[in-house]
């Protein structure tokens, strides 16, 4: 029967209280009132907690720094350990407290990943010399200097380590990192206990610390504020009394609490009442972890082995075969990269494989900049795939997550350098059977290295929730037999070892034709024999609904609910497109504009073309009065911008297929327009929309683009003599600059009329700067366009 | 005391499609080809650099003044209405950068408009986005000291004028960012903001939700359904 342990409660308040937090911080106070801060423990462990906490929380030297005492970093944490130590009575521990280093860890923020580490590796090699009993991290709000702070701890002590985050009311660290997903990325890591504090008071943690103790075996500590607080006349004030925060201390227990305290607003009476709640009480039975191995990412936590759904696992970032992504990662463009990455999580890759083998690259730094990148894109844990120990430790060091190394095979030398990475960073490793003095043909030499293996990584440190195994895969071109024995190694790791398996597919149909099949069927076969989570490309589309498809065969799409949405979807979009089948082609010329179908419209335009209908008949009878039938439309709100924009393509399509069967000469053409975006102004999205619009009803549009002085505006005007000149602006700081073009295009003579528009504009003010016309929107702005032509040609 | 550069570049590990819709002026239940907004956002997500900054200062609210190095003088209604009862006031930039502007741009160059659109309106939505991911960095630090936000203020806003924003930008610090401005006060890259946020210690009189319904501009075509 364990007792649950009690932790002291606030100091800053405390110091604060005394007047001595800001002189120039509260770690100092241990320096100039080491008996002010013994006074304040004392009443703590008189109250009945069971360890102490230095005043060590700010005593970071990127944190002293901002008060010039980054050089007394070890005699603030010395002073401070001592005045705890002064207070202790037999059987108390002292925790070494370690707070926020106050700074973001880049890329979130311009703190480098090592700097963090280096700094934590000095307070606690300080804290340690100085005697206490744990290191404690607390109010952390990235996972990614958390696992700073534990490396730190690691790398100078062997102190049990407790960590602590803090969420906030959705459950979550401020980037975003749940209870669950901080279990499995700090648990495998090695430290003692993990848990939270405040922010929060006892009510609003009791969800995540139930949430918690699903996802850790590990004890859990929970130092709740007193309640969510409010400022008044100057002061923090936090509600909760003692008895009310006691109140909360069985269910915390029940939840799985094995270590309580107080964090903000906690006094010693908060302290007394939660040891009293808490006599008696013991460690909660809590249901064992599912098996399996967990991977996460710092937002989100995948289960992989035989209880779970099967896992895609990404394979195509990886330059191996492809040339151009190849040259693109040496030229350090990462586009490419990125976009396989997006493209793969949302065909449903719940894990991402990264292999940076470029030959002639420095592959450490890649590997960082690579997982660094990726990891700010998506939520997906990564696999880190390299047979080099470096860059494999070069990714599991800069992942804020919990990795795959893919792979370790029983090659002496570098299998040993596999498992401490592996032990280091709290990362799961993928077992290949493969030996140097050859290939093991059957499933039951691959056991034997597989065992062999395993034994190895577990004497190094890892348990059984750190590994996957590989079958192995053999081309079935070279050996009719290997694929068969792939299968078999499957269901013999199954039966043997138990561990969750994962094998990339592709291999088996090397040299063959109509690859795709091959593949598809021994995935099958596979996931049949026991595989839980395929090396795969999951955009392929077979891939794609086979997996599906198989979810629902083996149960873990119960009835299929998944798999039936997926069609239904399918149906939705197939059925949508409009199928006018007049046989008139002007009409459905027409609707196709209207539909804003692209292919088909300049198909049909080609269509009429032959049928013998003029350039002008098809503009006018079918492309025009689609764009007007459009615009209608959306002049009623029955249709929107983007619709219409559409419409618009569609016409640009038509006019360019038509103008590969008519010269120039003989294309429709409505009149001139100059456009721009007046100088100052930015913005080009509206005149675009508006220059979109005119040139696809028929009318020449030299836009000019954005920024534009009334010289230029004039200068061009001069020279191309259209009948408008179109100006924009959006912003209420650049119709100066608008009035100002009009007043020298009117000074100048230019006879053009002048048509304006933009977010800020109204018809008064357009008059009041002497604008021919007001244009509210880009359809409007073409009617009017059209109005003006017609009253040119009729004078 | 050493002065901090509060500088955070949030994940965002999506963009947000409805709103990316009702940015582009897209209604509920239109038919439109969602494959277009998938692309849109998935260009945004590609292209974006999300970054922030911000910086507090101390707020005499019944003088409206932001206590400064150089004291600045809140003008007009709006904003003093907003920030009453504050006693400090946090200015804030955000920016995804230029990149997904350029991606736009050459959308309409290549014809493909409505893409083009919806690429600016997806990169709204991720600038927004990466506002409300610093509103959650400053929440976990100021909640805790008892502190109630305001929703963000930015230049344009009521009658807070468009021209003050040099000295929103300058307070905000947004040239740590790469955020800075035209001769015409405006943001480049374009798809930046300015705003402030106040901090309350006791809110006395409820603070204007955040919400179309309190907007003023009521023929707004961002304006959200009811």
């Amino acid at each position: 029967m364990r007792m649950i342990k009690i932790f002291e409660g606030a100091m800053g308040t405390r110091l604060q209280a005394l007047g001595i937090a800001d002189k120039p911080c509260p770690e100092y106070a241990s320096v100039t009132h080491p008996e002010a801060v013994t006074e304040i423990h004392k009443q703590y462990a008189e109250a009945g907690a069971d360890i102490l906490e230095s005043n060590t929380f700010g005593a970071n030297p990127l944190k002293l720094s901002y008060f010039g005492l980054a050089d007394e970093t070890e005699k603030i944490i010395t002073a401070g350990v001592k005045a705890s130590r002064a207070a202790l009575k037999p059987g108390m521990q002292i925790a070494g407290n370690i707070g926020p280093s106050g700074r973001l860890i880049a890329p979130l923020g311009d703190l480098g990943f090592e700097e963090a580490c280096e700094a934590y590796a000095r307070q606690i090699k300080a804290l340690a010399a100085a005697g206490v009993d744990y290191i404690l991290f607390e109010t952390i709000i990235d996972i990614q200097e958390m696992r700073a702070g534990v490396l730190a701890a690691k790398a100078v002590s062997n102190l049990p380590i407790i960590c602590q985050l803090t969420y906030d009311a959705q459950g979550r660290t401020v980037t975003g990192t749940d209870p669950r997903t901080a279990a499995a990325i700090l648990e495998p890591m090695g430290i003692s206990v993990i848990g939270m504090n405040c922010s929060l008071g006892p009510e609003q943690l009791l969800p995540l610390v139930k949430e918690l103790g699903e996802a850790t075996s590990l004890p859990i500590s929970v130092q709740p504020n007193a309640g969510i607080p409010v400022l008044r006349e100057g002061k923090t004030i936090f509600p909760l009394s003692p008895a009310e925060m006691a109140a909360w201390v069985p269910k915390l227990v029940e939840a799985g609490a094995t270590i309580l305290g107080g964090c903000c607003g906690t006094t010693t009476e908060h302290i007394r009442a939660i040891k009293e709640a808490s006599q008696g009480l013991t460690f909660a039975k809590r249901e064992a972890l599912p098996q399996g191995v967990r991977l996460a990412s710092r937002t989100k936590t995948v289960w992989l082995g035989e209880k779970h759904s099967t896992v895609l696992i990404g394979e195509r970032i990886n330059p191996s075969g492809r040339k151009a992504m190849a040259a693109d990662i040496k030229n350090g463009d990462l586009t490419v990269v990125k976009r396989e990455a997006l493209n793969q999580v949302q065909a449903g890759a719940q894990v991402l494989d990264i292999n940076m083998g470029v030959p002639g690259v420095d592959q450490k730094p890649l590997m960082k900049e690579v997982v660094e990148t990726l990891s700010m894109l998506v939520a997906a844990p990564f696999s880190i795939d390299s047979t080099d120990p470096a860059v494999v430790e070069a990714g599991l060091r800069n992942f804020p997550g919990r990795a795959l190394i893919n792979s370790v095979s029983d090659k002496p030398g570098v299998k040993e350098q596999i498992f401490a990475l592996a032990k280091k960073y709290g990362a799961a490793v993928l077992v290949l059977p493969l030996e140097e003095k050859g290939l093991p043909k059957t499933a039951e030499e691959r056991l034997v290295i597989a065992k062999r293996l395993v034994a190895e990584g577990k004497a190094a440190g890892l348990s059984d929730s750190d590994f996957m195994l590989d079958p192995l895969v053999l081309t079935a071109a070279s050996d009719g037999q290997a694929p068969r024995e792939t299968l078999r190694t499957l269901q013999q790791y199954r039966k043997e070892l138990g561990y969750p398996t994962t094998m990339g597919l592709s291999n088996v149909s090397f040299g063959l034709p109509g690859r795709e099949d091959i593949n598809t069927a021994f995935y099958l076969m596979a996931l049949a024999s026991g595989l839980d989570a395929p090396i795969i490309n999951p955009c392929s589309e077979k891939i794609k609904t086979m997996t599906a498809a198989s979810k629902v065969i083996r149960g873990t799409d119960s009835q299929g609910i998944e798999y039936s949405k997926n069609y239904v979807e399918k149906n939705i979009e197939t059925s949508s497109a409009p199928t006018v089948t007049s046989g008139d082609v002007l009409a459905e010329l027409c609707q196709a504009v209207m539909t804003g179908e692209k292919e088909r419209a300049a198909t049909l335009a080609l269509a009429a073309f032959e049928q013998g209908y003029t350039a002008a008949e098809i503009t006018a009878n079918a492309l025009v009065k689609g764009m007007h039938l459009v615009g209608e439309d959306f002049g009623a709100a029955r249709t929107f911008l983007p619709q219409v924009m559409l419409a618009a393509e569609a016409m640009k399509t038509s006019f360019d297929a038509l103008r590969t069967k008519i010269k120039a000469e003989d294309m429709p053409y409505a009149g001139k327009v100059i456009l721009a975006t007046v100088k100052g102004d930015i913005h080009d999205l509206g005149k675009n929309i508006v220059s979109a619009l005119l040139s696809n009803s028929g009318f020449a549009v030299v836009d000019l683009g954005k920024d534009v002085d009334p010289e230029t505006i004039l200068a061009a005007v001069q020279k191309e003599k259209p009948e408008i000149v179109g100006l924009c602006a959006l912003m209420t700081t650049t119709l100066g600059s608008m009035e100002e073009t009009i007043k020298l295009l009117h000074k100048e003579g230019a006879d053009a009329k002048i048509m304006v528009g933009g977010a800020v504009l109204t018809a008064e003010y357009a008059k009041e700067i002497n604008a021919d016309m007001y244009a509210a929107d880009g359809v409007q702005a073409v009617r009017l366009a059209e109005k003006i032509v017609k009253e040119n040609k009729n004078k | 005391m050493q002065k901090q550069n509060n500088i955070y570049r949030p994940i965002l590990n999506y963009i947000n499609r409805q709103e990316t819709k009702r940015y582009a002026g897209l209604r509920k239940d239109q038919d439109f080809p969602e494959k277009l907004v998938d692309e849109a956002c998935n260009t945004v997500m590609m292209l974006k650099e999300p970054q922030t900054v911000w910086a507090v200062y101390p707020y005499d609210f019944c003088n409206a003044c932001v206590q400064a190095s150089e004291e600045y003088h809140i003008p007009g209604q709006s904003l003093r209405k907003h920030l009453s009862g504050a006693t400090q006031v946090i200015f804030l930039s955000a920016t995804v950068g230029e990149m997904v502007e350029q991606a736009a741009t050459n959308a309409f160059a290549r014809g493909e408009y409505a893409l083009g659109m919806l690429i600016d309106a997806a990169a709204t939505t991720a600038v927004e986005q990466t506002a409300d991911e610093l509103e959650r960095l400053l929440a976990n630090k100021f909640a805790k000291l008892g502190f109630k936000m305001t929703f963000r203020f930015s230049p344009g806003y009521g009658d807070w004028d468009l021209s003050e924003q040099d000295k929103v930008a300058k307070l905000a610090n947004a040239e740590a960012i790469g955020v800075t401005l035209t001769e015409s006060l405006m943001l480049m890259p374009r798809k930046s903001i300015t705003a402030v946020i106040g901090l309350c210690p006791d809110i006395i009189e409820e603070t204007p939700s955040k919400g179309c319904n309190k907007c003023s501009k009521l023929d707004c075509s961002m304006r959200r359904d009811g």
